[in-house]
């Protein structure tokens, strides 16, 4: 039934001043995009009880928003996205605690056998390591599905720079997987 | 453009066609970029195996629209009451014309069945009454017999069985029932008999007197004797042969509800609705044909007190706590449809020719648990063969989830068709 509505419409209704109308728009949205936005706020700041309080800040943030009529046009989903990304920024912000790149080489003799004992955690860990600059973009392409212009316009960068980053973030992946690249290849 | 930017737009699918015949004319002779090829295609592969989507828990959610004050409730508009309860009332309306579509077509089976056996009887009994004006019924080929106009008569027939092989046929019977006879008379007499049967008709009649001790009173007619000695190119048995078909009954097999013994049993199709205690705060998962439909067949021990067996679809709201692999602990919530089956006990409170009310309990299972229900309810039979039935009744499932029981509660109300067999 939610696939009946476009943007367009969800928003309309979601301004109406008929609250039944406007719940029911909500919850279309909810259940539409909550499980992207969730796992984009899980996936950047990688931390499930900061996670879930950027989430529902995200929606919370964009009912209002749409209610004073801050949005008019644009995707759903570019919207609450940079809503999410902004708290999230805030949120590393209060908590640094992104690696930089030089670090990867630093892995020890445990380390590496803890990894050894799951793909899974590798790759995460890899991801976990990028820059936020980077890790954004790439989450945003990878996960989100998004476009490269949907990418700049939530990060507020050129469409090019968006697609350098995602290579760039790429990159730096493979360079922190080099030495495991035979283990993901069994 | 290098190519490693070249191999990335590759796998975004943005390559233009003249990248991607630079591309793989750098990939034939470059061993390098064909290695960093492979590795891009491992990490594209490891990090689409991490791509695992995160559902927001269930209280996360809850708080999200408890705080922005939004209602959880899937019904934006008040719809009318026909568009609301539309399908419930057409699915049950379905049920209830098809089962009792299915009864009474069951039934008239039943009935032609019954007809069946009366025409049976009836014919059987034409046969009989129609044998009675003989006495036997008659099986006979004896054209012979039946061309000679003294078959008919005892005394010419008594006098032909001196005459010719056929009637030697007749000397026959009489030797074969004689001997019978001889049981009970003496040798004297049958061999006298043998020995004058061509001569002395009167010990012929003695003969057949004798014959006559031995058979019913209804034989000593003498049609009969004519007729009952007409089958003995038949059966040498005869006499015996017609004996069985004096005492035989028609092979017919006996359907009737009553010969079955099921005047006792009464079918019920019912459908309803039910409402989950706490209220169910998700929605019903799906819509089977037959949801909150029920079929039920008693047996009425006595007047007032039954037991059955009862079969039905119906929804359980489901409310408990689990851990993932991640530790994490969750809520879970579902609305889902089960199939039930259970026995029942119903005792009447109130018995009146035409009304009812009646208590029953109920023990059943559904996949996940045991069920247990307390229902009242109420019967109206304007007719002794079908009634109406009106219930209400609380149910509780018992189910059971990482080492935790927990239950299901709900109440209902149901209608239907009771057939009384």
């Amino acid at each position: 039934m939610n696939n009946e509505y476009n943007d367009r419409e969800i928003i309309e209704m979601l301004i109406s001043t008929d609250k039944d109308k406007s719940d029911f728009a909500f919850r279309i949205i909810y259940n539409k995009y909550s499980v992207q936005i969730y796992s984009y706020c899980n996936k950047i700041l990688k931390d499930r009880m900061k996670a879930d309080d950027v989430f529902q800040e995200t929606f919370i943030n964009f009912y209002q928003n749409v209610k004073q009529e801050k949005i008019n046009n644009g995707s759903v989903i570019g919207y609450l996205i940079k809503i999410a990304r902004n708290k999230c920024l805030n949120v590393k912000r209060d908590v640094k605690h992104n690696v930089n790149t030089e670090d990867y080489e630093w892995i020890t003799a445990d380390e590496f056998n803890y990894y050894k004992q799951d793909k899974d955690k590798i790759v995460k860990t890899a991801i976990e390591k990028l820059e936020i600059k980077y890790k954004e973009p790439f989450i945003l392409r990878v996960y989100e599905g998004l476009e490269y212009i949907e990418i700049a316009e939530i990060c507020e960068i050129s469409e090019e720079n968006a697609r350098k980053r995602v290579f760039r973030a790429k990159q730096k992946i493979r360079e922190f997987l080099n030495p495991f690249i035979d283990e993901l290849s069994n | 453009m290098d190519q490693s930017e070249l191999l990335n737009k590759f796998f975004d699918g943005q390559i233009e066609p003249n990248e991607e015949e630079s591309l793989f004319n750098s990939l034939a002779t470059n061993a390098s970029l064909r290695k960093e090829l492979k590795n891009l295609i491992d990490i594209e592969k490891a990090v689409k195996s991490d791509f695992g989507v995160m559902f927001p828990p269930v209280e996360t959610t809850s708080a999200l629209f408890s705080n922005s004050n939004i209602s959880t409730q899937s019904i934006v508009t008040k719809a009318p009451f026909m568009a609301s309860f539309k399908t419930l009332i057409l699915s049950n309306l379905l049920t209830l014309i098809i089962a009792s579509s299915l009864v009474y077509l069951g039934m008239n089976y039943f009935n032609n069945n019954s007809n069946l056996i009366k025409s049976a009887n009836h014919t059987q009994s034409s046969i009989q009454n129609q044998n009675n004006a003989y006495n036997y019924p008659v099986i006979s080929n004896l054209n012979v017999n039946s061309s000679n106009d003294n078959s008919l008569n005892p005394n010419k027939s008594q006098n032909n069985i001196s005459n010719n092989n056929i009637n030697n046929n007749h000397i026959k019977k009489s030797n074969i029932v004689g001997k019978r006879i001889v049981d009970k008379s003496n040798d004297k007499q049958e061999n006298s008999n043998n020995d004058q049967f061509a001569s002395n008709p009167i010990n012929l009649e003695n003969h057949s007197s004798d014959v006559n001790q031995i058979e019913p009173p209804s034989v000593t007619n003498s049609k009969f004797n004519a007729q009952a000695n007409t089958n003995l190119l038949l059966n040498k048995n005869n006499d015996i042969y017609l004996s069985k078909m004096q005492s035989i009954d028609f092979p017919i097999p006996s359907y009737s509800i009553k010969q079955l013994g099921l005047n006792n049993l009464s079918l019920t199709f019912s459908g309803g609705d039910s409402w989950s205690l706490p209220k169910a705060t998700v929605p019903r998962s799906s819509q089977p044909l037959f949801n909150n439909n029920a079929i039920t067949l008693t047996y009425n021990l006595n007047k007032n007190f039954s037991f059955g067996i009862d079969f039905r679809q119906e929804y359980f709201y489901q409310k408990y706590n689990g851990i993932d692999k991640d530790k994490q602990e969750y809520i879970y919530e579902q609305n889902t449809n089960y199939s039930a089956f259970g026995l029942l006990a119903r005792e009447n409170i109130l018995n009146y020719d035409y009304f009812k009310t009646f208590v029953q309990t109920y023990l059943g299972l559904n996949k996940i648990g045991p069920i247990g229900r307390l229902m009242f309810g109420l019967e109206i039979n304007p007719r002794e063969e079908y009634g109406f039935i009106f219930t209400v009744e609380g149910s509780s499932l018992r189910y059971f989830h990482q080492n935790n029981y927990y239950w299901s509660n709900k109440i209902g109300a149901y209608y239907g068709i009771i057939l009384h067999f």
